[in-house]
């Protein structure tokens, strides 16, 4: 080691004796940055694992084939080719309309019929634990705890489903890879596949998946299986996937969930490296003399450095520690914000490559941000020591400042890059948060340079004075602006988007907008229907009429070639468009176009459009959705082939339309004009407003008891669940972000622990000079005002912005802001500034000048 | 040497061609009231600032051909520093202040030993883990005596090492001042604006208004 290098080291030991004790705040706005960093992926690392230990168990079998309609014969042929023999269990799962005859009302339930060992792998946990075995015997059920509560029913009490009757054995507690929050829309049932004829609920129109799950002998290998058949089975329309399909797949959207929700912790730990810059600006100012001593003493300048880089180095390696630490411990509060989500429970079980790769980040933040101020100690000039106020004529351009601030941007570009996994994402991410920050910067800087222009000479003294200390020398307006405004910033977004989400799923928004959904009714009940709708005060809207079909070929080619394939080549998930050819289209007719609906190229048509064709094989126009034209490949005048319930009917892409999903009624991917399908098997859907609540509750089963087939949605039931999870996935997000505000916080505290001598020496003055203390905490609430006030508009301001585009360009929805949510928030942040910048000033008041005097 | 300042764009000269030579191991006054450019005398000759015309030459190196951090490496080679108001750096203590010049050079060992004989010759022996907030302003001198003779300079600037203290702490600071200086035999260079103080010196240099009026060796 070098003579420079172990002075060095033994000063930057000896220095921070000192130092460190100031500047524990700023570590640990170090600390909250890596704290929520290491819980996010440490607390994904694990669930991954777990993801992997029981991929299996979450699949319950070896391999399992789907479809959204019953296994074709070949279909049929080829998995009993690839059981060879080996156990299958089958499942059927849809929707319908349960209640119990001695309890009130109806729900919506999810049905999961099974027959066989299903799940070959993991258990279903139930109560009592001997009824998942006898499930179906004797007509027994069993069902989510919800529905006994919704339905006020007990178990042992009579389930209705479609025609059948059925008594309930028991509830379901857990079963394997379900995720909770699946169940708000619509509580589980579980019945037995032997008793699914006798509910008639599975005829024309009914939606329901078929799948079949196989138990492999050991020795198989179950990979090979599923490249050999996948193609046949693709091509009747059957997905088949493997245990490491599965494994793969959920690790990949959890992946995802924890490097997004680590993105917005990555910014805590960012604004964590602000306040690190703004502890090691005010560190250089406090330092200078003592670096010009050590010039004059013959240090060298890069020894000079040395010394406090190592000291900021030592700071981020101690907040880096505790943060890791407090991270892992962090770690266990996670579940209970994101546990609905997760189809395995998570183990907390820490991370230790994310708790180090925490710790390095951490370290490496802290140094980069602290070495931009620090890169000035290099220059001092020992003539400060001469003269205090020397400032050095030839320090210019620093090419070391430069470097240095290319590499925060290359860190900051790198680390947001890491986090997402994903180049692109990464630099978006990177570039959002640049402008956020120039934006937050600008308006501290022009509002700095606004007051110092436009001074308000005429104001009383103590508001002057305050509005004066925001501009004053080593003043910490822009750092604080910053790490308060970015939290506050991240807030508002979450709020606006949320909103703006929520917003259109309001049925009670609109006082005539429908709460009532009506689905699968057949031709023959239309008119009983009405009726029955007319008698709880309703009207109801016009029935659309809804065609169940699927794609026969696209262009000339048959969609089962396609199918079979792209089956026999690896494609990414996000890529191909496999559901899109595969699923079954519920298509309408109509000669309008409708609410929620523009036309954005194409034909219009009016009613009596369709006059039959010219000619018999002339193709029917059609007018496809936006979204699914481009997955499919279409656009206007291309040909695809539907099969209608058998019968083949050649169509033309017509029209090409844009669907506002986000509104509450029956939205369809294909449009056919009125006639070519008047004769089609088809079922009825509709809509009624049911003003209060109590009638939605009574018609559901009064209609439940009278049409079973027929199933009826309460649209505020569905939004409630909605919102219910699109509360909790911001309550995740918000969760996150508030380290990034706690930071700012901290960040402020920091600047004021930092600039406390000279408020201390401040107050004392002014108090020597007449001052009473009210007038003291006057000046120093205008200023803890000033600056709230300032980052929380900004961040405002930022927001919307932000907001406006999220929602308009990601979510593609209609923008409008909530005004008191917002504003409240912003209040918050400035309440927020005001009582922690009070709160640390406390003993300002308190002191008399005497005292101070003395300690100095 | 001329050195001009360039202050709120005006060119200030506060010095005007000033030369002269110093023999080794002397003990020479730069006496001048404020202003009269002894403080930026000082930093040339000490190698603090390049003066804008004219060379400082010492052991025979041009400083004005060395870069800042070469600069720095000659001071920690041959000067030493005495500052009006002491300069200890106030997160060490007095014995790691004076062990700094030594440590600098990469002589830990040295440097602990010969802090400790140091701060014992100035009578601050058993003060050594104090810092210098807990030092009154004639101890924290004492300390800065001792740090910079602690590595054996061969010329010591002093500037106004008085300026801070009562008459009677300054005159035993220069007791101990000008002791060290025959013990050690290093070349002094006294700044101040008293004119009793530079009676002391073997040589005396006036300036005023950035010009050397009088030089007593030359008279």
């Amino acid at each position: 080691m070098s003579a420079a290098a172990r002075f060095a080291i033994s000063m930057a030991w000896r220095e921070s004796r000192a130092s460190l004790g100031r500047l524990w705040l700023l570590t640990a706005s170090v600390s909250l940055g890596v704290a929520a960093l290491v819980a996010i992926n440490s607390f994904t690392d694990d669930l991954r694992l777990t993801v992997r230990d029981q991929a299996r168990n979450l699949l319950g079998a070896d391999l399992s084939l789907g479809s959204a309609a019953r296994f074709s014969e070949r279909a049929e042929a080829e998995l009993a080719k690839l059981a060879a023999g080996a156990p299958v269990s089958r499942v059927v799962r849809f929707a319908a309309m349960a209640y119990a005859p001695n309890g009130t009302g109806a729900r919506l339930v999810q049905v999961t019929a099974s027959e066989g060992g299903y799940p070959f792998y993991g258990t279903v946990v139930t109560a009592p634990p001997e009824a998942w075995a006898r499930r179906g015997q004797e007509h027994t059920i069993l069902v989510d705890e919800a529905l006994l509560l919704a339905l006020s029913a007990r178990v042992g009490d009579t389930l209705a489903l479609g025609d059948a009757r059925f008594r309930i054995d028991g509830v379901v507690v857990s079963a394997p890879g379900d995720v909770a929050v699946r169940s708000a829309f619509g509580p589980r049932v579980f019945m037995s596949t032997r008793d699914l004829d006798e509910t008639h609920l599975l005829g024309l129109g009914a939606r329901a998946r078929y799948e079949a799950f196989v138990k492999l002998p050991p020795q198989a290998d179950a990979q090979r299986l599923s490249e050999k058949h996948k193609a046949v089975l693709a091509a009747e329309r059957v997905n088949l996937r493997t245990v490491s399909d599965q494994g793969r797949d959920l690790d990949r959207n959890l992946g995802r969930l924890g490097r997004y929700l680590g993105l917005v912790a990555l910014i805590a730990l960012l604004l964590g490296g602000l306040g690190v810059a703004s502890a090691a600006h005010v560190l250089v100012k406090r330092k200078l003399e003592t670096a010009a001593v050590l010039r004059c003493l013959g240090a060298s300048g890069r020894t000079v450095l040395v010394v406090y880089a190592l000291q900021a180095a030592a700071l981020g390696a101690v907040g880096s520690v505790v943060g890791a630490a407090a991270g892992l411990g962090l770690q266990a509060a996670l579940p209970a914000l994101l546990g609905d989500f997760l189809p395995v429970a998570a183990r907390s079980q820490p991370s230790w490559a994310a708790a180090a790769a925490g710790l390095g980040v951490g370290i490496w933040t802290a140094a980069a941000f602290a070495l931009l101020p620090l890169s000035a100690m290099r220059r001092v000039s020992p003539l400060v020591v001469l003269r205090r106020d020397y400032e050095d004529p030839a320090a210019g351009r620093d090419l070391l400042r430069w470097a240095v601030a290319i590499a925060l941007g290359l860190t900051v570009l790198a680390l947001a890059m890491l986090q997402a996994r994903n180049p692109m994402v990464g630099a978006v991410f990177a570039a959002a948060v640049g402008i956020v920050l120039a934006g937050l910067t600008a308006a501290a800087r022009v509002l700095m340079r606004a007051l110092r222009r436009y001074f308000p000479r005429g104001w009383p003294y103590a508001l002057r004075q305050g509005v004066a200390n925001l501009f004053r020398p080593a003043n910490q307006t822009t750092a604080v602006v910053l790490a308060l405004g970015f939290g506050a910033f991240l807030l508002n977004v979450v709020l606006l988007v949320q909103h703006n989400l929520l917003r259109d799923l309001r049925p009670g928004g609109g006082a005539d907008k429908p709460n009532v959904v009506v689905f699968d009714v057949q031709p023959d009940q239309r008119g009983p229907v009405a009726q029955r709708l007319q008698s709880v005060g309703a009207t109801p809207g016009d029935a659309a009429p809804i065609v169940p079909m699927r794609i026969q070929s696209l262009k000339g080619r048959a969609v089962t070639a396609q199918l079979a394939e792209d089956a026999g080549r690896p494609v990414e998930p996000g890529e191909g468009n496999a559901w899109a050819l595969r699923r079954e289209y519920r298509s309408t007719y109509r000669d309008t176009v409708g609410e929620g609906e523009t036309i954005v190229a194409g034909e219009r048509w009016a009613a009596g459009y369709w006059k039959g064709g010219a000619r018999p094989d002339e193709p029917v126009p059609v007018s496809v959705e936006k979204g699914l034209a481009d997955e499919l490949e279409v656009g206007l005048g291309d040909e695809i082939v539907w099969d209608v319930q058998g019968v083949p009917l050649r169509s033309r892409v017509a029209a090409l339309r844009d669907v506002d999903w986000a509104r509450f009624e029956p939205n369809f991917f294909v449009v056919f004009p009125e006639g070519p399908l008047d004769g089609a098997p088809q079922t009825y859907v509709t809509m009624a407003r049911v003003a209060d609540a109590p009638a939605r509750v009574r018609l559901q089963r009064e209609m439940a008891e009278a049409f079973p087939n027929v199933a009826v949605i309460d649209v505020t039931q569905v939004q409630e669940a909605v919102e219910g999870i699109v509360d909790r996935v911001s309550r995740a997000i918000r969760f996150i972000s508030l380290f990034s505000l706690a930071t700012g916080a901290l960040v402020l505290l920091g600047a004021l622990a930092t600039s406390r001598y000279q408020r201390v020496r401040e107050a004392v003055l002014l108090k020597t000079l007449g001052a009473t203390r009210r007038q003291v905490l006057q000046i120093a609430s205008v200023e803890y005002l000033g600056l709230g006030l300032l980052g929380a508009t900004t961040a405002l301001a930022l927001a919307v912005a932000a907001g406006w585009a999220l929602v308009r360009f990601v979510f593609e929805a209609r923008f409008t802001a909530p005004v008191i949510p917002l504003l409240a928030l912003s209040l918050s942040v400035v309440a927020l500034t005001v009582g922690v910048g009070l709160l640390s000033s406390l003993d300002l008041f308190r002191r008399t000048p005497l005292a101070v005097l003395r300690a100095e | 040497m001329t050195q001009t300042y360039t202050s709120g764009g005006r060119d200030l000269t506060v010095l005007r061609d000033v030369s002269f030579e110093l023999e080794p191991g002397g003990f020479l006054a730069i006496l001048g009231p404020s202003g009269s450019g002894k403080t930026t005398l000082l930093g040339l000759l000490a190698g603090l600032d390049r003066p804008r015309e004219g060379r400082v030459v010492l052991d025979g190196d041009d400083l004005s051909g060395l870069d800042e951090d070469a600069r720095a490496r000659m001071r920690s080679a041959k000067v030493g520093f005495v500052f009006q108001s002491f300069q200890l750096i106030p997160t060490l203590t007095a014995r790691e202040n004076v062990q700094v010049p030594l440590e600098l050079r990469g002589e830990p060992e040295a440097a602990r030993r010969r802090a400790d004989e140091l701060l014992a010759r100035v009578g601050l022996g058993d003060r050594g883990h104090h810092y210098p907030a807990q030092l009154s302003g004639g101890e924290q001198q004492r300390v800065a005596l001792a740090r910079a003779f602690s590595h054996r300079p061969r010329l010591l600037f002093a500037d106004e090492p008085t300026g801070n203290l009562d008459a009677a702490t300054g005159a035993h600071v220069i007791d101990l001042l000008a002791e060290l200086n025959r013990e050690s035999g290093t070349t002094l260079v006294l700044v101040t604006h008293d004119a009793d103080l530079a009676r002391r010196a073997k040589r005396v240099l006036r300036l005023a208004d950035g010009a050397l009026v009088s030089d007593s060796a030359a008279a």
